[in-house]
């Protein structure tokens, strides 16, 4: 929904305030609330479905093919497609582009390791069916899920094929789940001296400045940087600012891991 | 005897050789490049070589001795120019990168630097200023200094933040404040108002400096007072010499 400046202008001076005041009631580190559904495609390995209480939606799946890890460097490929943005706009690349790299350098490869000589390789396609708000947190969700709910082919041939040129078989309708922990995303908005955790649009669309969080392995990790929520009100944060926001992350990280590990 | 050439097209028949001024030394040496160095670090900036951009800026980035460590980066601008269609109340920002020699930087990543860099400078220039126009800002790196195959992007997003604010000061294009940007192990942070605002910050790969980002944000401080201090400093030169 567009709001008009004044409109605008009310909803900064609230946000801004101590406490915040969300418009949809919510604290400041309080996420909305979503529906997860996993495991739904019968054409891919895993798959997961995030409705957001906005009505943002995004589906992932996950496909796996088997390569020779010598040959193939990238195990895991991304491809994000959003509706009502172009493929090749920035904001649809750059959220490919930020996924990706986390993805390939932070998951395990290991985990991914299939034979001495080959592995598997996971394609991972987001689509994005409506989004109002900035979707890169629903994605990470969305992707946590699916690469969680993901079932491989369990291999049934020897695991050293070093020394005998043997292309790995599988069994026939056994799946061995892939055990891998998947880095979230988590982006967080600044109005005035306030953080506020999964914006909605509106909230968005008034905030100082966002900020990405990634966080994997129980800490906040790299990519840590700002990011343009809107063009009208985006201004500079004080360093307090980002450091709360990290420490805000490292509160509410671990009970979305629980939340989302429950499913 | 006159042999006259009737193969060839020749000039008209008052057509003199053409001849070259030597080039005059004094001229060059009347514009020392700016060095100071800090940490091995040295900058050379020249503004205003694009002639048909509104303000550019060349910037040349040295560490330590060798040639090898070096960035090269020209920045235009261009604009504050009428956009076609709907009305805004404010200027709209592009910002576009490319590297002019080999492209070693993957397309996904040169879009994650364009959109900081143009979310950094929404927050800088007076955008309201301009309305129903657009401002271009055009990069183009000339020089990178990766060598390995693993891309350390850091010094190049710091290059850009400067070379940016000296263009749009040369385009005469309002800015709220001279933002620069400090680098610090494998982060870069751009500052305003003096080093108490951050107007961006990018943390792409996982070093020591753990989770204490107020120590990284002090740390890059230091470095982006000696980067404006530089900026600065040319600017209020090339002003001298213009009157």
């Amino acid at each position: 929904m567009v709001l008009s400046v004044t409109e605008k202008s009310y909803l900064h001076e609230s946000l801004a305030s101590v406490p915040p005041a969300r418009p949809d009631g919510r604290k400041a580190d309080q996420f909305r609330p979503i529906e997860v559904f996993t495991d739904f495609l019968p054409a891919s390995n895993g798959s997961s479905k995030v409705v957001a209480s906005d009505g943002t939606e995004c589906l992932v799946s996950v496909k796996c093919k088997v390569v020779d890890h010598a040959v193939e460097e990238d195990l895991v490929v991304v491809d994000v497609d959003i509706a009502g943005h172009r493929d090749d706009s920035g904001f649809v690349q750059g959220i490919a582009s930020t996924l990706s790299k986390v993805l390939s350098t932070q998951l395990d490869r290991s985990c991914l390791r299939l034979t001495k000589k080959y592995s598997f390789k996971l394609y991972i396609d987001v689509l994005v069916l409506s989004s109002f708000s900035h979707p890169l947190t629903l994605i990470s969700f969305a992707v946590y899920s699916a690469l969680n709910s993901t079932q491989l082919p369990k291999l049934i041939s020897s695991d050293d094929d070093l020394d005998v040129a043997e292309l790995p078989t599988f069994h026939d309708y056994d799946f061995v789940k892939l055990n891998v922990s998947v880095p979230l995303l988590f982006t967080l908005a600044i109005c005035g001296k306030n953080v506020l955790v999964d914006p909605a649009s509106n909230e968005s669309d008034v905030a100082n400045n966002g900020i990405l969080v990634t966080w994997n392995n129980g800490k906040a990790t790299a990519p840590i940087r700002t990011l343009g929520l809107n063009e009208d009100y985006v201004s500079g944060v004080s360093p307090q600012s980002l450091q709360d926001s990290i420490k805000m992350i490292e509160q509410v990280a671990p009970e979305v891991l629980q939340a989302l590990g429950g499913i | 005897m006159n042999i006259t050439d009737r193969r060839r097209i020749l000039g008209p028949s008052n057509a003199k050789p053409l001849v070259f001024e030597r080039l005059e030394s004094s001229e060059q040496a009347a514009q020392p490049p700016q060095e100071k160095n800090n940490e091995n670090e040295s900058m050379y900036i020249k503004n205003g070589l694009v002639s048909n951009a509104n303000g550019s800026s060349y910037l040349e980035l040295k560490r330590g001795e060798s040639s090898e460590q070096c960035t090269i980066l020209l920045s235009s601008v261009y604009g504050p120019r009428p956009s076609r269609g709907a009305f805004s109340s404010k200027a709209s920002l592009s910002v576009q990168f490319k590297e002019v020699t080999i492209e070693k930087i993957p397309s996904g990543e040169l879009k994650e630097i364009c959109n900081f860099l143009s979310n950094i400078f929404s927050a800088v220039i007076n955008l309201e200023r301009y309305p129903k126009s657009g401002i271009d800002i055009f990069l183009s790196l000339i020089k990178n200094p990766i060598t390995s195959d693993e891309a350390n992007l850091e010094p190049i997003i710091a290059a850009c933040v400067n070379g940016i604010t000296l263009a749009l000061a040369d385009a005469g294009i309002e800015i709220f404040d001279t933002v620069s940007a400090g680098t610090y192990k494998r982060n870069v942070v751009a500052f305003s108002k003096n080093g108490t605002e951050v107007v961006g910050l990018w943390k792409d790969k996982e070093d020591d400096t753990a989770n204490d980002i107020l120590s990284v944000i002090e740390n890059c401080r230091g470095n982006y007072l000696q980067n404006r201090k530089g900026i600065i400093e040319y600017l209020i030169r090339s002003k001298n010499a213009d009157i």
